[in-house]
C-alpha cells in the first residue's frame, strides 16, 4: 500500500517539453568532448599567424607618407577577421557533423536517450556546445588580434605624427588624422564585427546539425554544409534578382527564376553577417540596432533550423 | 514518418519560413546598403572575371581579403607593365571592396600617372598614337576616381585626385575640370589644400580672376597662415591687378602681402616662370618684376629678361 502510494505521484510526474538544466548538462559533455578532440591546439597556428600578420605589410602602405596609413591597419583587421570567419565556420561545420555519430559509436546516445531526455533538449544542448567552443576560440583570437593590432596602431601613430609636424599641419588637422587613424585601432566597432562572425558560424553549426540528423555519413554532412555556407553567401543575389525590377528577373527564363526563388526561400543569407564584419574592418559606423537585427535574424536561423532537426530527429530510431 | 516524407517536410517547412524571413533579409540588406556597409550587387561582367580562386573568396565572404590579395597580383602587372590586366584586375578590385577609398586612388594612379607616362615614353610610336593611348589612360584614371564617388560620395580625396590629375604640370592639365574637382573636394573638407588647390586652378581660367580673387580673400580670413605660402602670396598679388576689379577697391601693398621687397621679388621670379610655363593669370607681374630690378639693383644672375632661369633664388640673397 504504502509502496503504490509513493509510486503514483512519481508516475503522475512527467518529464518537462524543455528543460535548462538538462540543455546545460548535454552542452557542458558536448564542450568536454570538443575540448578532448583536442580542437584549441588549432589556436596556436592562429595566433602565431595574427602575429606574423602584424610584420607583414604591402609595400605601398609603408611609411608614414603613405597616402592613407591607416590601410595597414585595415588590412591586418580583414586577414585576421578572414581566418577568424573560416575557423569558426569550418569548425562549425566539422564539429557538428561528428557529434551525433560520435554519440552514437561511443554509444553514449542510447545512454541518452534512455532516459527521461526528450531530444529536442539533446539537440539545442550539443548546438549550445559547440555554440560555447566557437565563441570561447572567437574570444580568443580576438585578444590576440585585440593585442597585435593595439601595437600596430601605436606604430602607425608614432611614425606619422612627427612626419605631419614636418610637414607644418597645425594642431586641429595632425590629431584629426590621428583620430582617423586610432578608429582603425581597437574598438568597438571591430567587437561588432567578431561577434557577426560569431553569430555567422552558429547559424551555420544549426544547417549542419539539421543536415546530421537526417544523414547517414560524416562526409555528406561536411559536404553539405559547406556548400550550403557558400550558397548562403550568394543567396542575397538571387533573392536580389526576385525583388529587382529590370534586374534579373527581367534578363533571366524562367528556370532561373524558379531556381532564384528556391535558393532565397531555403538557404540562409551569409551576406548580412559578412557586410557587418567587412564594415568593422572598414571601422565603419555599425549602430546598436543594426547589431540587434542581425541577432534578431541568428536566432530565427537557429529557432527554423534546430526545430526541424528535432521534427527529423524527434523519431529517428538507431 | 518514413525518410523521404520527412524530407518533404522538412523542405516545406524551409520553403514556409523562407517565405517568413525573405521579404525581412531583402529590407535590411537594402538598410545595409543604404548605409555603405552591404556591397553592391556584382554585375555579370565582374562575376567572369573572377577566376575558381576568386569566386571562392567572394562566395565564402571573403571580399576584402580578396581584394587584398588581388592588389597584391595587380603589383605585379604595374611591375610588367601590363596595362590592360592592371585595369581589369582594378575594376575587380574595386567591385570586391568599393567602399574602400584606397582602391579607387591606388587603381586611378596606376592609370593616370603609370600607364599614361608609359604611354608617352613610347618614342617608336607615333606621336598622334602616343597622344592618343596617354589620354585614354588619364581618361581611365580619371572614370575610375567618378565611379570611387558614387560608392563614397562623401569622400574629398576622391575629387582631390582627380583635381591633381588635371591640374599637373606634367600631364595633359584641363584646369576648368581640375577647378571642378577642387570645389568639390573643397566643399566636401576643411582640408586647406583642397580649399588652395581651388582657388589656384580658378585663376587660371580666364574669365573667373574676380571669383579667385574673392575666395583668395575669404580663404585668407578663415586661415591666415596662407600668407605664408609663396605661391599664394603670389597669386593673390597677380590678381589684385586686375583692370575689371573697381577703382576704389582696397589693395594691399607689395610690402604688406610679400614682408619686404627682396622676399616679393622671389616669390615673383618664381611666379613668372609659371606664368609661362603654366599659364598663371600675368597680372602686372612683369612690370613689377622690372621696377624691382631696378629698386633692388638685383644681380644679372637673378634677372629673368637678361639670363638663363635660375632654379631658385638662393636665401642667402633674399633674407638679407
Amino acid at each position: 500500500m504504502s509502496s503504490s502510494q509513493s509510486q503514483s505521484p512519481r508516475k503522475r510526474k512527467r518529464t518537462s517539453f524543455i528543460s535548462p538544466r538538462r540543455i546545460l548538462i548535454i552542452a557542458q559533455s558536448t564542450i568536454t568532448q570538443l575540448v578532448r578532440m583536442k580542437i584549441f591546439y588549432f589556436l596556436a597556428p592562429i595566433a602565431a599567424l595574427f602575429v606574423g600578420i602584424q610584420f607583414f605589410d604591402a609595400p605601398w602602405y609603408s611609411g608614414p607618407e603613405a597616402s592613407q596609413p591607416q590601410q595597414e591597419l585595415q588590412m591586418h583587421k580583414n586577414l585576421c577577421l578572414g581566418t577568424m570567419m573560416l575557423f569558426s565556420s569550418l569548425f562549425a561545420i566539422v564539429s557538428t557533423a561528428l557529434l551525433i555519430p560520435r554519440d552514437i559509436e561511443d554509444r553514449t546516445l542510447y545512454t541518452i536517450l534512455c532516459k527521461p531526455v526528450p531530444r529536442l533538449d539533446y539537440l539545442i544542448g550539443k548546438l549550445l556546445g559547440v555554440m560555447t567552443v566557437i565563441f570561447i576560440a572567437l574570444a580568443v583570437m580576438d585578444l590576440i588580434l585585440v593585442i597585435t593590432l593595439h601595437f600596430r596602431t601605436e606604430s602607425v601613430l608614432a611614425d606619422v605624427e612627427p612626419y605631419l609636424q614636418n610637414l607644418g599641419w597645425t594642431e586641429p588637422q595632425i590629431q584629426q588624422t590621428l583620430d582617423r587613424i586610432r578608429a582603425h585601432g581597437p574598438s568597438l566597432t571591430l567587437q561588432y564585427g567578431v561577434l557577426a562572425y560569431f553569430f555567422k558560424a552558429s547559424v551555420v553549426a544549426a544547417v549542419a546539425l539539421l543536415i546530421s540528423t537526417f544523414s547517414s555519413s560524416t562526409l555528406f554532412t561536411i559536404a553539405s554544409s559547406v556548400m550550403i555556407w557558400i550558397i548562403g553567401a550568394v543567396q542575397n543575389i538571387a533573392r536580389q534578382g526576385l525583388f529587382d525590377r529590370g534586374g534579373l528577373a527581367e534578363d533571366t527564363g524562367p528556370i532561373a527564376k524558379v531556381l532564384a526563388t528556391l535558393v532565397s526561400l531555403l538557404f540562409p543569407d551569409f551576406q548580412i553577417f559578412d557586410s557587418i564584419a567587412d564594415s568593422a574592418a572598414r571601422a565603419a559606423t555599425i549602430t546598436p540596432e543594426q547589431m540587434l537585427t542581425l541577432g534578431g535574424f541568428t536566432f530565427l536561423y537557429l529557432a527554423i533550423y534546430t526545430v526541424l532537426s528535432w521534427f527529423v530527429f524527434s523519431d529517428k530510431e538507431f | 514518418m518514413g525518410p523521404l516524407p520527412k524530407i518533404i517536410v522538412v523542405f516545406l517547412g524551409l520553403t514556409a519560413a523562407g517565405l517568413t524571413k525573405m521579404s525581412h533579409e531583402q529590407k535590411f540588406t537594402e538598410e545595409l546598403r543604404e548605409a555603405g556597409l552591404a556591397p553592391p550587387v556584382l554585375k555579370a561582367e565582374q562575376w567572369a572575371q573572377m577566376s575558381q580562386n576568386g569566386l571562392a573568396g567572394a562566395f565564402g565572404g571573403l571580399r576584402s581579403v580578396l581584394a587584398f590579395f588581388k592588389s597584391l597580383e595587380a603589383h605585379g602587372y604595374f611591375e610588367n607593365q601590363e596595362w590592360y590586366r592592371l585595369k581589369t584586375s582594378y575594376k575587380l578590385i574595386t567591385s570586391l571592396d568599393p567602399y574602400n577609398p584606397f582602391y579607387w586612388e591606388q587603381g586611378s594612379g596606376h592609370l593616370a600617372y603609370n600607364a599614361a607616362s608609359w604611354a608617352r615614353s613610347q618614342r617608336d610610336q607615333p606621336e598622334k598614337k602616343r597622344l592618343s593611348i596617354e589620354r585614354e589612360y588619364l581618361e581611365a584614371g580619371d572614370e575610375m576616381l567618378r565611379e570611387g564617388i558614387r560608392y563614397l560620395p562623401q569622400d574629398a580625396g576622391l575629387w582631390a585626385e582627380i583635381g591633381r590629375i588635371w591640374s599637373h604640370p606634367l600631364k595633359r592639365p584641363d584646369i576648368p575640370r581640375a577647378a571642378e574637382a577642387w570645389k568639390n573636394a573643397s566643399e566636401l573638407s576643411d582640408n586647406p589644400v583642397y580649399h588652395r588647390n581651388y582657388f589656384y586652378a580658378l585663376a587660371r581660367i580666364p574669365g573667373r580672376e574676380k571669383e579667385a580673387l574673392n575666395l583668395g580673400i575669404e580663404l585668407l580670413e578663415i586661415y591666415p597662415r596662407n600668407l605664408t605660402i609663396p605661391n599664394f602670396r603670389s597669386v593673390l598679388w597677380a590678381l589684385y591687378q586686375n583692370p575689371l576689379l573697381p577703382l576704389d577697391m582696397r589693395k594691399p601693398t607689395l610690402k604688406q602681402l610679400f614682408g619686404s621687397k627682396k622676399r616679393a621679388y622671389r616669390d615673383l621670379y618664381n611666379y613668372w616662370f609659371r606664368i609661362q610655363d603654366d599659364q598663371y593669370y600675368p597680372g602686372d607681374v612683369e612690370a613689377d618684376l622690372r621696377q624691382l630690378i631696378i629698386d633692388l639693383k638685383v644681380p644679372f644672375a637673378f634677372n629673368p629678361f637678361l639670363s638663363p632661369r635660375q632654379r631658385r633664388i638662393p636665401a642667402s640673397w633674399w633674407k638679407e
